[in-house]
């Protein structure tokens, strides 16, 4: 009796020594894993949309039109740059209506297209008129607009280049070239073409000026 | 059974009197002439930690523009741990690239850290970073990041990637007030313009302990 008395002592207390062990084990893990902790910084970089246009050259036309010269043509350009996402139009417009004017003795009307505000090809003027127009062609000119073109016509005789389409000038911008996205570094030329005719009519001598504005704007 | 009960409470009570009996007389407290020693063992354990700060956001100086090609940043983490084998600390990018701005979006740098230099025609994003714990022979000796948007010349640059990079280690124990890593942020447009917008990246780092 006392035998199996002692036997259950020491089974009881081995099995209580077994818990006490195991409770320790739980609240002391004795395998540590090593810590990390970590911290976020957003960082910001602001890129500044801008546009840059360069300054066109004043332009002569030529040949000078006179009793037995009717056509006149030149041409100047315009470099935009543009960083903006979206890019950028450019529009031109005149200082006055009419456009081109000897001061306050005469003047030549602007271009009148077929259809109102829609550029036609240069098809001379009506007879006992005399008129002034514009074109324009680059990588950014809508063709289907402004004609396939590549340059103004012949300097020497003045006569347009017949792939390309003109309409008359008002004081109000006109655009002429558009993107939607970032330029080169090196920017966009965009080339505008004048033309002056008279037909059957004298422009009274003198020298006429226009004053046309450039607008770069990004969009 | 409530007999074998009883006995079995009584022998359990004899039992532990007999052992405690048995520890005075082997463990005395009371010592007598000769000399007798005694250890105890005093145990502290430390723990481990590690903690970082958290700087505030960057925003790149100057803004990047048409006339603008270059412009950086710094934000600095400061890592203490009494880990005994030291700490790492490395960044990573939470996308790739990192430097995004809806559907635009900055390169990342190349990953070999070298000096700042912009390929042709390109736009691209990295970082820097110098320290005390910082590797010079891998960033570079430069005690600054720039000025004026321009890095550098004398740190060495690399690109995000969204994995960690490690960008300082100690093998110790840091100082209480612990190390500061200071991490140079620089972008740049090289021959070509990057859209315009707000890019922004967000760069995590993370200290671990050794």
């Amino acid at each position: 009796m006392r035998n199996i008395l002692t036997k259950k002592i020491f089974t009881i207390s081995i099995i209580s020594l077994f818990f006490i062990q195991m409770l320790y084990l739980i609240m002391e893990p004795t395998v540590i894993i090593a810590a990390t902790v970590t911290d976020n910084v957003i960082v910001t970089l602001n890129v500044t949309s801008g546009v840059t246009i360069s300054n066109g050259v004043d332009t002569t036309m030529t040949p000078n039109i006179g009793v037995i010269s009717d056509k006149s043509i030149a041409s100047s350009s315009w470099n935009v740059a543009t960083n903006s996402a979206t890019g950028y139009t450019l529009a031109v417009k005149a200082s006055t209506t009419p456009a081109l004017k000897n001061g306050s003795v005469d003047s030549f009307a602007d271009y009148t297209e077929a259809v109102g505000g829609t550029p036609d090809p240069w098809g001379g003027v009506a007879v006992g008129t005399k008129e002034f127009g514009y074109s324009a062609y680059g990588t950014d000119t809508p063709t289907g607009t402004w004609g396939t073109a590549l340059d103004c016509g012949n300097v020497g005789t003045g006569i347009t280049n017949v792939a390309q389409k003109y309409r008359g000038l008002s004081t109000t911008d006109a655009t002429i070239a558009s993107r939607a996205s970032v330029t080169p570094n090196v920017g966009i030329t965009t080339n505008i073409c004048f033309a002056a005719q008279q037909n059957a009519i004298y422009a009274a001598s003198g020298t006429y000026t226009a004053t046309i504005t450039a607008t770069a704007t990004a969009a | 059974m409530k007999k074998n009960i009883k006995k079995f409470f009584v022998l359990s009570f004899i039992f532990l009197f007999s052992i405690q009996i048995f520890y005075l007389i082997i463990e005395p407290t009371v010592t007598i002439a000769a000399a007798v020693t005694d250890n105890v063992i005093v145990t502290l354990t430390v723990d481990s930690g590690i903690t970082i700060t958290s700087p505030a956001d960057v925003t790149m100086a100057p803004n990047l523009g048409i006339a603008t090609n270059s412009s950086i940043g710094t934000a600095i983490w400061n890592v203490k741990t009494n880990r005994a084998t030291g700490y790492t600390l490395g960044v990573q990018a939470s996308s790739a690239p990192a430097l995004v701005s809806g559907v635009n979006s900055f390169a990342d740098f190349q990953v070999t850290p070298v000096v700042w230099s912009l390929p042709a025609t390109s736009y691209q994003f990295g970082y820097s970073a110098f320290g005390t714990n910082t590797a010079t022979a891998t960033w570079g000796t430069g005690a600054n990041c720039g000025s004026s948007g321009t890095p550098t010349a004398t740190l060495k640059y690399r690109g995000f990637t969204t994995s960690s990079n490690t960008i300082a280690t100690q093998a110790t124990v840091t100082s209480p007030s612990g190390v500061d890593t200071t991490v140079c942020f620089a972008a740049g447009q090289n021959g070509v313009y990057a859209p315009s917008g707000v890019y922004t990246a967000t760069i995590t780092a993370t200290a671990t302990e050794i």
